[in-house]
This record gives C-alpha cells, structure tokens and sequence, in this order.
C-alpha cells in the first residue's frame, strides 16, 4: 500500500513538472500583458506536433526534436503576440477571453484537419530502459521529463530574477507606466515573453508526446487545469505557481490510484474548490507579490 | 529652448484635458507648472513623455519633433519622468529599481557612476539597496523615483508632485536636491501643488487652469501676483 502511494506520488510530481511548465507561461502572460490566453493549451499541442514532425519528418533524434519544437512555438508565439494579442492589451479581460477561446478552437481543429484525429506517439527511445530503487520504479523517459522540467523551470525562474530583460519583466508586470517612463520597450518585452511562454509550452506538449500520445484536442483540458494552477498559486508567483502545479499533479495521480481514475480530471478541481473554502486568500496568501 | 510646446491638446476618451497649451523650459531652468487638482498638469507630463497618445499640437525637444515618438525613444533623447505617486516597482529591490533606470543605459561603468551620484544625492537608498521598494517609507520611495528618473542621465527631468505627502523636513531636503541637479546642468519641469515651494525654486512658472495656460512668467513675479497669492498661496 505504502509503495503504491509512493509510486503514484512519483507519477504525481513528474505530471507537476509538466503543469508548472505550461502554467508558469500561462502566469507570465496573464502577469506582464494582463491577458488570458486560453489558446495556451493549442500551444503545447502545436509544440509537441512539431516535434513529432521534427522526428518523422527530418529525421532527428529525440532531444533535437524538443528543441526545434521550443524554437518553433517561441517563434509562432512572438507572431500570435504581435498579430493577435497585441492590438487588445490594455482592453477589459473579456477581449483577451474571447479572442483565446476562438483562437483556441481555430488552431485545434486546424491541427485536426491537417493532422487527423489519431493519437501519435512520439518515440524518445528512452522507454524501454527501466530504473528501480527502494521497491519504486521509474522508466529512464520519466525520469528524463522530471530532469528537464526542473532544468527549465530553474532556467526560468534564473532568467527573470537577474536577467536585464527578466528584470524589466517584473518591472512591466508591477507597472506599466512606470516602466515605459523608465524607457522599456514595453511591446518588445510583450514579445519576448509570448515567445518563452510558447517555448515552455512546447517543451511540456512534447514530453508529454513522449510519456502518452499527441492529439490535436490534448491541449482543452491542460489550459483548464493550468488556470486552476495559477489561481492556487497566486497571478504572477513563481513559486507559487511551482508548488500549485505539483499539487495538481499528485492530486490527480493520487486520486487516479486511490479513488477512480475515471474522474482523473475532475480532482483538481475539487482542490481548487476545498482551497477556495479553507483558504480562500490563496496558497502563498494575500499580500506580498 | 530645449522643450518647446505649442498648441499641445489633450483628451482622455471626450473629455478635454488640455486645450492648445504652450509651454517653454529654456536649457538650465527650472520652469514649474502649478494648479489645483485636474487642471492637466500630469496630463502635460505623460503627453511630453510619450505615455499619452491621444494628443494634438507640436512637442519640440532640442529642435526636433518628439510628439508621436514611443516612450522609450523618448528616454533614449534624455527626457525623463518621476511620476506623480511614485510609481516605484514595489516587488523590486532599491538596487533593482535604480538599474531599470538605466535601462537605455548599455555602459556598465556608466551605470555605475551615475548609481554612485544617486547615492551620493540619497545616502538612504544605498543603506537600502536590497529592500524591496514596497517595503520604504514614503519619503524615502520619493527618493528612489528621483533616483530612478535621473539614472537614465536625462537633459531634461520632469518631477510630477515630488512633495506630495512628505514631511516638511523632507521637502526642504528635496528642494536641496532639485537645486543641486539644476545647477548640475539637467533642466527640470516641476509640477507642484505646494505652490510656495515650487515659485521659490523655479525660475519660470506656468498656472494651469481646467486645461488651459491661465497665467505665466517669470516665478519670482508670480509670487507677487494678486491672483496666484489669493489661490495658490492662501495668502
């Protein structure tokens, strides 16, 4: 009983590594612009698609793959910024929540059309190598997902507390105007920060492709429950963020095990709603940024 | 002149809040904007700023055209802004604060040296440089705005409200401290509702009323003058 808790737990903290990717963009996005994208989910799609591409079409091995998807989004990202995105920012939040809803929905079923319906699985050759420790077992792919999610996230959150750009980041997300009296290229940092959330979401999409399958309809459900992630964790902290996404995904893999996996997805919501009773500020509280 | 406004309108949606204002700060001065709340004067400072877009009339900015450049472009020509409020980034360290001042700023050493000018202006932000803004005093928030607006290294500073909410002592500091960044060679546009203050300071003053030039001069004058004495001044 003990090592199945164990396991699952495990699967819990690799699928958290996974949600704290794409939430984390998602969060940067709703914190810099104040834009909800609800097209983020079509993002890691399009990033794992890509990579599958990348592998069947180029020929490269696996790793080069999730890099070229990484670029690819980031690139595609900067565009949907500039042509979507841009000329609503500063409008009332139900521009930006309906634009993504319709901009979700069009990339979706463009991904259907061109890619068909059927699953695919991205092949990491990682697979087939098994590690067991303390009675747990853990496959070198998983183990893989968890190494990367933790690098980038840590790349991450490096970047944005001691970079120029990072800084100027947080400086347009704590004011605007202040930062464009300061002589930011606010519409740039905009840019920049499409362009990483989309690469995160590419990279996430594209492990997942790995672990499971690629879909065209995989990325609904992802940016529901990362929006769940970023109200438990609080708009615009790291951290919190971080320690939300990992919670979702033990909630979901314990109640997998535990409970029923049939109603997998509905356990995170379930947190969201007994947080939002018990602790209505939030996880990392009210004040403070 | 090194700012030179002509025929400068204004409107947030349709509501006008500066109509066809002509404003002068000849290199070496210190010109002040004075009027009660909602007369335009930070309307004014956004406008030459580049923050508001919505505007008419010609911004002249050491004999070129800089109405409809973008803010940052702004910055770059050595035009910068301490808004009213403050407006420091709370979440932010003081020391971080001070280098997105700088932002425009690719010189390392540069940086530096105007970081050491700052502190040398505000003893107090360097004890503080690893708070977080949210975290200072008022006065001392003030400071870091000011410190901030001059790590750009601007020809022209525009202080929107610097004494807004401060203790007296602090204000006489801070009247030190325009003086001195005046007499540094930065031009400087204060906007003030602590009217005695700003005519001691300034040498030319402009009175704004409902989006409109009502009154101006050389500062010294408008002390004197009826009108300013009766609303500005409460004497």
């Amino acid at each position: 009983m003990l090592m199945v808790f164990l396991q699952q737990a495990l699967n819990g903290i690799i699928l958290g590594c996974i949600y704290a990717l794409i939430a984390l963009g998602l969060s940067l996005i709703f914190g810099i612009l104040e834009v909800a994208n609800f097209a983020h989910g079509e993002f890691y799609m399009l990033g794992a698609f890509m990579a599958l591409f990348s592998m069947s079409g180029l020929g490269v091995s696996f790793f080069p793959a999730l890099l070229i998807a990484m670029i690819g989004m980031g690139i595609i990202g900067a565009i949907i910024e500039r042509a979507v995105f841009r000329p609503i920012v500063g409008k009332p939040l139900i521009n930006s929540m309906l634009l993504s809803f319709g901009l979700s929905t069009a990339l979706a079923n463009l991904a259907l059309l061109l890619f068909g319906a059927d699953p695919q699985k991205i092949e990491s050759g990682l697979a087939d190598y098994h590690l067991r420790f303390f009675g747990l077992h853990l496959t070198a792919e998983r183990l893989m997902v968890l190494v990367v999610g933790v690098a980038l996230v840590t790349l991450l959150a490096w970047f944005i507390q001691s970079t120029r750009t990072g800084k100027a980041m947080r400086a347009v997300s704590q004011d605007r105007v202040a930062a464009q009296l300061a002589g930011i290229n606010v519409s740039r940092i905009y840019t920049v920060t499409f362009a990483i959330s989309g690469a995160l979401a590419a990279a996430a999409g594209t492990m997942v492709g790995a672990m499971f399958f690629v879909s065209p309809e995989m990325g609904f459900s992802v940016t529901l429950k990362c929006f769940i992630i970023i109200a438990l964790g609080g708009f615009g902290k790291i951290r919190g963020v971080i320690v939300a996404a990992v919670m979702i995904g033990l909630a979901e893999s314990l109640g997998g095990g535990f409970i029923s996996y049939a109603y997998k997805d509905a356990y995170p919501f379930l947190l969201l709603v007994l947080l939002f009773m018990l602790k209505p500020q939030g996880l990392t509280g009210g004040s403070g940024r | 002149m090194l700012l030179s406004v002509k025929g400068l309108s204004a409107h947030y949606g349709r509501v006008q809040a500066l109509s066809s204002v002509d404003i002068d700060a000849p290199e070496g001065s210190i010109v002040t904007l004075i009027g009660a709340n909602g007369a335009g004067k930070s309307t004014f400072m956004m406008a030459v700023s580049g923050v508001l877009r919505s505007i008419s009339g010609e911004i002249e900015y050491d004999g070129r055209r800089i109405d409809g450049l973008p803010s940052d472009e702004i910055v770059r020509l050595g035009l910068s802004q301490c808004p009213e409020g403050r407006r420091v980034w709370p979440g932010m360290t003081v020391l971080e604060n001070l280098e997105m001042g700088a932002f425009q700023v690719g010189d390392a050493t540069l940086v530096r040296d105007r970081l050491m000018r700052v502190y040398a202006h505000f003893p107090i932000l360097e004890q503080r440089s690893a708070q977080l803004a949210g975290s200072l005093s008022g006065g001392e928030q003030q400071m870091l705005a000011i410190g901030r607006a001059l790590m750009s290294g601007p020809r022209l500073l525009m202080l929107d409200e610097p004494s807004l909410g401060l203790a007296p002592i602090v204000v006489e500091h801070l009247v030190e401290i325009i003086r001195e960044i005046r007499n540094s060679g930065t031009t400087i546009i204060l906007v003030e509702q602590n009217a005695f203050m700003a005519l001691g300071l300034a040498d030319a003053a402009y009175v704004l009323e409902t989006g409109r030039v009502a009154l101006s001069g050389k500062a010294s004058e408008l002390l004197k003058n009826d009108m300013v004495r009766k609303s500005y001044l409460g004497v």
